[in-house]
């Protein structure tokens, strides 16, 4: 088989009149990929050992930006226990589209579950940013949503993102019930991917139904749920664009993450700006998400 | 049995509160677009009817160069997608070259780079190449990262097809550009098609890349256009509110015409991988 595929295309690599053609196709995305990756991956790794501000100050200075960040940088370090009380508000987000998946997988009437999986794929049309702006209006102090809901009830209004105390978990309850259309689609999917026969033999067997979703179907889609996770994971990490549009990491910096640290060192409007700094951040933060996704990913062979 | 079914009555109550939840932002965003300032503070969670139309059209004319910025860039990247993905994907899927695994293998690396790394490099990098402020300096970046995942996708797609077919249709003296053009593309229409989509999405969705190079006004995409909007308009809801069903129209469109080719890439792996 594999000799008889080799001699047509050896042939061909001689009849096509030059060897130069396969190279001319991939040329264009390696000058696309040096270009704007590889570049600037360079910059960011040697930028970072220098006190550079993008116009004159270009001084190399060693490790100080890395002493700096991980000795006299107390944002960094709360936007690392931000970035934790984050992972652990992700966990319990992603939890839902599962439930939500099985339950609509066993409902009965096809009507409704049609109806019912067009709503949750809806958001998917709706642009991030229009969701953010959408719930940062839920969310305003005296015309928004639960304002206008606590005046009914008689309640003074909260400024939930405005309150240090309220604003980061604020920030994870945006997207309640965190159905969205991703996740959702794809295990929603794989269960009605499952074969029939299989969970006809466990119902013959005296299976309940909980039994047939924990011991059946979980394990079918586990492969689906665990690309889902360290996806979600590994975003997580760098998410940093829906603190930028609600919040800008404030307020005090209660809802600050390593990206949006890095972003406002580099492009803040008041003070200088810092780019050898901010590439410092962006190289550390580099090396975590690579090493939490080896982990993530070894780990995800083991099961 | 009786207990299943009122098991299955609760969970479908459930859900239901669930899709209400998850609904009920997009009815406030258009419940809102249809009254204007004196409406909304009376009424404030019905709708109009008729809708206050003066709201959609100032909506329109502020931001329909937003909308015209993005589609010019979406439309760009996707192109430049596709066309780097068809090519490349051909070649290490199709054609026998030295070193094709290592160039492969190259490609692949890349797709580990963070994009939150790139961020601030990339800008000093788009900046040395006097890119900064212009539609190039937000197409040509975004195509390199977002072509990686195409490339790949194409080059298991294109392996699938006999070579046979590319083999008949050299034989009778067809070029490789012809080849290409009249016969991978039109057997190739799902995995284009697919990958066209997702970059589209991710494309006319982003914000933090445009909203860093682009800092004239007149250059600026919708997502960030309607974020400066609205600081602009103040304590003018309705208006706001416009704006943003405005924005969702043309992908709402867009996604109720593919959506089987939208569902059938995420479900058959242009994520999983």
């Amino acid at each position: 088989m594999k000799i008889a595929n080799a001699i047509p295309t050896r042939n061909i690599s001689k009849n096509t009149k030059s060897k130069i053609v396969p190279y001319l196709y991939i040329l264009p995305v390696y000058i696309f990929l040096i270009t704007f990756l590889l570049m600037p991956l360079l910059t960011a790794f040697i930028k970072s050992f220098y006190r550079y501000d993008g116009l004159n100050l270009n001084e190399f200075i060693g490790l100080e930006n890395y002493i700096r960040l991980f000795t006299k940088d107390s944002v960094f370090y709360k936007s690392l226990i931000n970035l934790f009380v984050l992972f652990i508000g992700m966990n319990i987000c992603f939890i839902f589209p599962i439930i939500a998946a099985k339950q609509l997988h066993c409902m009965q009437s096809a009507k409704l579950q049609y109806i019912l999986r067009t709503v949750f794929i809806l958001p998917i049309v709706v642009p991030s940013v229009v969701i953010m702006m959408l719930w940062k209006f839920i969310y305003y102090p005296q015309m928004g949503v639960i304002a206008r809901l606590c005046s009914n009830f008689g309640i003074s209004s909260p400024n939930l993102l405005g309150n240090p105390s309220t604003a980061l978990v604020s920030v994870i309850i945006i997207g309640f019930p965190w159905i969205t259309g991703l996740s959702f689609i794809i295990i929603y999917a794989a269960l009605q991917g499952i074969d029939t026969s299989l969970i006809e033999a466990a119902k013959l067997d005296g299976a309940s139904g909980i039994r047939i979703f924990c011991n059946v179907e979980i394990p079918i889609v586990m492969p689906q749920i665990k690309g889902l996770y360290i996806l979600a994971c590994i975003g997580q990490f760098q998410d940093y664009e829906r603190f930028l549009i609600l919040t800008q990491g404030g307020p005090k910096n209660a809802t600050m993450v390593p990206g949006l640290h890095m972003y406002n060192i580099a492009f803040s409007v008041s003070g200088s700006s810092e780019y050898g700094y901010s590439c410092a951040i962006a190289v550390v933060l580099f090396i975590i998400t690579v090493g939490l996704s080896k982990l993530l990913l070894n780990k995800g062979e083991d099961i | 049995m009786k207990r299943i079914s009122r098991l299955q009555i609760l969970s479908c109550i459930l859900l239901c509160i669930g899709a209400l939840i998850t609904i009920f932002p997009f009815y406030i965003m258009i419940a809102t677009a249809t009254k204007n300032n004196y409406e909304f503070a009376l009424n404030f969670w019905g709708m109009k009817f008729p809708p206050e139309w003066s709201n959609f059209i100032t909506a329109w004319n502020n931001t329909y160069m937003y909308i015209f910025n993005s589609f010019k860039i979406t439309f760009s990247i996707v192109l430049g997608v596709v066309i780097l993905s068809v090519f490349a994907g051909y070649s290490f899927a199709k054609l026998e070259f030295k070193f094709k695994e290592t160039l492969y293998l190259g490609i692949l690396a890349f797709k580990m780079v963070p994009a939150a790394l790139l961020l601030i490099p990339q800008f000093i990098n788009v900046f040395r190449l006097g890119l900064n402020n212009t539609h190039a300096g937000v197409i040509l970046p975004t195509i390199a990262s977002a072509c990686i995942m195409p490339i790949i996708l194409s080059r298991s797609f294109f392996a699938s097809i006999p070579d046979s077919i590319f083999e008949s249709a050299r034989m009778d003296g067809a070029g490789e550009l012809t080849v290409v053009w009249h016969i991978l593309i039109p057997l190739s229409k799902p995995i284009i098609s697919t990958n066209a989509l997702f970059t589209f999405f991710g494309a006319f969705n982003a914000y933090t890349w445009p909203s860093i190079v682009l800092s004239d006004d007149r250059l600026k995409t919708i997502t960030i256009g309607i974020n400066r909007l609205a600081g602009q308009y103040g304590v003018n809801y309705g208006v706001q509110m416009a704006t943003y069903c405005m924005v969702c129209i043309p992908l709402m469109i867009l996604i109720s015409l593919t959506m089987k080719v939208y569902i059938g890439g995420i479900t058959g792996g242009a994520v999983k991988a």
